[in-house]
């Protein structure tokens, strides 16, 4: 009994240290947010207000100079796109590594990784040419290739990890049942992972609506998804931090409340029984 | 009919010879039981039959049919796998159809093959469950009673106690020793448990380092092994191997001690000479019983109730084991002699070859 008070104690500060934690990671998205109703003048003082009278007026603005419906598809469709590809591609490759794999395979999966460790810049001037030469600049379609180029290592090597997690014996068990390589991967060995595959289908996802970089170099207004629009209001006139935060904070909506939405199908564990 | 003929079987992984040339035959309902100690090829030949793995050289004819090169999806085999190896997402009546839904099988045979494997392992009111929420002597119910939902030509069983606890092995090795006389099918079943092979059997083939070493009836193997690895195999607690020495014509043990072979046997230098436990006798002061006399001291007493297995120390011998009556009360420490009756002795040559039989 006497070990209570202290044990309760240390709750509390493990309570608040995780508060703590939480809150910091939080801040931006919040201080984002905040700044979005403020006028230009309250967003830029200091210090900063906390408390100050919203306003929609950057909203306004921004929905009157841009079609956010327009990037927003953009982005739709490149990121969507590029998680589609890379999820046909990256399955099968994973499968093949994890349940054939030679003597090989984990030179193949580290130099998979290696092509992460390369700037993007690096090969933007190639890249652009070549997008050029295919009449591909400002295209959706060379975006969701690209994008799906560059995910895929980690698409590869996420689904390499939770396919390796599965006993072959299940595998094994279903051809003996008659199921092919088709209908083994898609009875058995997809609906087993298929946390693991969201998760990665997901981060793929998030990814590809983030990514700035690429699409700021090979699009111009066609094909431009939302980080290019963000980056539109980073003007030479001047910083308009209010209307930046306010078409970041459009640019971001839809992705956090996807991820707010399946938080429980990306942190839920498969649970396996079938093996001991 | 399901006759399993397996014709010089070879098989390596990556330039290590695992499968060394094996030939076997499985007659029709027959259980054969691939014996051995881990590592010696067993789990691979289920494999190659299954399968599962490719043939390098030599064949596999289930009756008529060259099943060599025929992928295992075709095979129309099933296995039992030692980690059961369920579905985990599929509840237990689905684990069971799997198979006769990919055969795209009418719903109502499908039903009925279901409810009659599961009335036949007391299966029915787990149907609906996940694997997960069962016990493993049920997980092992369910993955044998997707074998038998198939109605397969060979069951393959890859050490399917192997995972349980005593009591429930014990159980589920009489309820496979049933199943069998019930389904009156073919059965490979790979083991290192003598036991389970002795109990399940019609026919053991005891495996070594990639080979078959004999093949036989359980008690055909126990009483004329062909060699020593076969004779040290089966038994338990193990056969007592003492080597033989040539002395004036005749054969001593190592303390001198002088053994009477049977007329007529020359087994040459190197022989050993082989006995069981349950062959042995203890003795103490005058022991007028027949056989060699080896004095010596008790070094460890088992009591398991039913019997005793005494441990004596014999000089410049070594350690004997003996297996004694349930009410043998002599302790550790205790001076005791030992009556080697060579009627009932093994003979191996110095290749340990079985050149004699008691």
């Amino acid at each position: 009994m006497a070990k209570k008070p202290t044990r309760r104690l240390a709750r509390t500060v493990r309570a608040i240290a995780s508060w703590l934690v939480g809150l910091i990671v939080f801040f931006p998205i919040l201080w984002m947010l905040l700044t979005s109703f403020k006028t230009e003048l309250d967003a830029f003082s200091m210090p900063p207000h906390f408390v100050f009278a919203p306003t929609l007026e950057n909203y306004e603005q921004i929905l009157k100079r841009a079609n956010y419906l327009h990037y927003a598809w953009n982005s739709i469709v490149t990121a969507g796109g590029a998680t589609i590809l890379g999820m046909l591609v990256a399955v099968p490759a994973a499968f093949a590594f994890a349940y054939h794999p030679t003597l090989r395979t984990k030179n193949i999966l580290l130099w998979m990784l290696s092509t992460k460790m390369l700037p993007g810049v690096g090969v933007l001037v190639p890249i652009y040419l070549i997008c050029r030469d295919l009449n591909m600049l400002d295209s959706r379609t060379a975006l969701i290739v690209i994008f799906a180029l560059i995910n895929l290592p980690i698409m590869v090597w996420m689904i390499y990890t939770y396919f390796r997690d599965i006993p072959i014996d299940i595998l094994e068990a279903a051809r003996m049942d008659g199921a092919g390589t088709w209908k083994t991967m898609s009875r058995v060995l997809i609906p087993i992972s298929r946390g693991g595959l969201a998760s990665t289908a997901l981060l793929c996802l998030i990814l590809s609506w983030n990514e700035s970089f690429w699409s700021l170099n090979l699009t111009t207004s066609n094909a431009a998804p939302l980080s290019a629009l963000v980056a539109s209001f980073s003007s030479p006139e001047g910083l308009f931090w209010a209307k930046l935060s306010a078409v970041s904070t459009l640019a971001c909506a839809p992705i956090l409340v996807l991820g707010w939405l399946s938080q429980r199908q990306l942190v839920r564990g498969l649970t396996f029984g079938a093996v001991k | 009919m399901s006759r399993l003929v397996i014709r010089s079987l070879r098989k390596s992984f990556d330039g290590t010879d695992i499968i060394k040339g094996v030939d076997l035959v499985v007659e029709n309902r027959e259980f054969c039981v691939f014996l051995g100690p881990s590592g010696c090829g067993k789990s691979t030949l289920l494999r190659l039959i299954a399968g599962l793995e490719d043939v390098d050289e030599g064949q596999i004819l289930l009756d008529e049919d060259d099943i060599t090169d025929l992928p295992a999806v075709r095979r129309d085999l099933a296995m039992v796998f030692q980690s059961y190896a369920l579905y985990p997402h599929m509840t237990v009546r689905d684990n069971m159809s799997f198979a006769l839904k990919l055969a795209k099988a009418d719903n109502a045979t499908i039903d009925a093959k279901v409810g009659k494997a599961a009335k036949i392992l007391a299966l029915e009111p787990l149907l609906d469950r996940k694997p997960a929420a069962l016990s493993g002597g049920q997980r092992q119910r369910v993955a044998i009673g997707r074998a038998i939902v198939r109605e397969p030509r060979v069951f393959l069983f890859d050490e399917p106690l192997s995972n349980l606890d005593a009591a429930l092995r014990v159980q589920t090795r009489l309820e496979i020793a049933r199943l069998h006389q019930e389904l009156n099918a073919t059965m490979v079943y790979v083991t290192h448990d003598q036991v389970e092979a002795m109990t399940l059997a019609d026919k053991v083939a005891v495996f070594n380092e990639g080979r078959i070493e004999q093949v036989g009836s359980p008690l055909d193997l126990y009483r004329r092994p062909v060699n020593r690895f076969v004779a040290g195999f089966l038994g338990m607690p193990q056969m007592n191997f003492l080597p033989l020495t040539t002395a004036n014509g005749g054969y001593t043990l190592a303390n001198g001690a002088a053994v009477a072979l049977p007329a007529g046997l020359d087994a040459g230098s190197g022989a050993t000479l082989g006995i069981r436990p349950e062959h042995l006798v203890i003795c103490e002061g005058d022991d007028a019983r027949p056989g060699v006399r080896l004095d010596g001291k008790l070094t460890v007493v088992e009591r398991l109730g039913s019997e005793t297995y005494a441990y004596v120390d014999i000089p410049s011998i070594g350690t004997l084991t003996v297996r004694a009556e349930g009410d043998f009360e002599r302790g550790a420490g205790r001076g005791v002699c030992v009556r080697l009756d060579t009627t009932h002795a093994h003979l191996f040559d110095a290749k340990g070859v079985a050149i004699h039989h008691p």
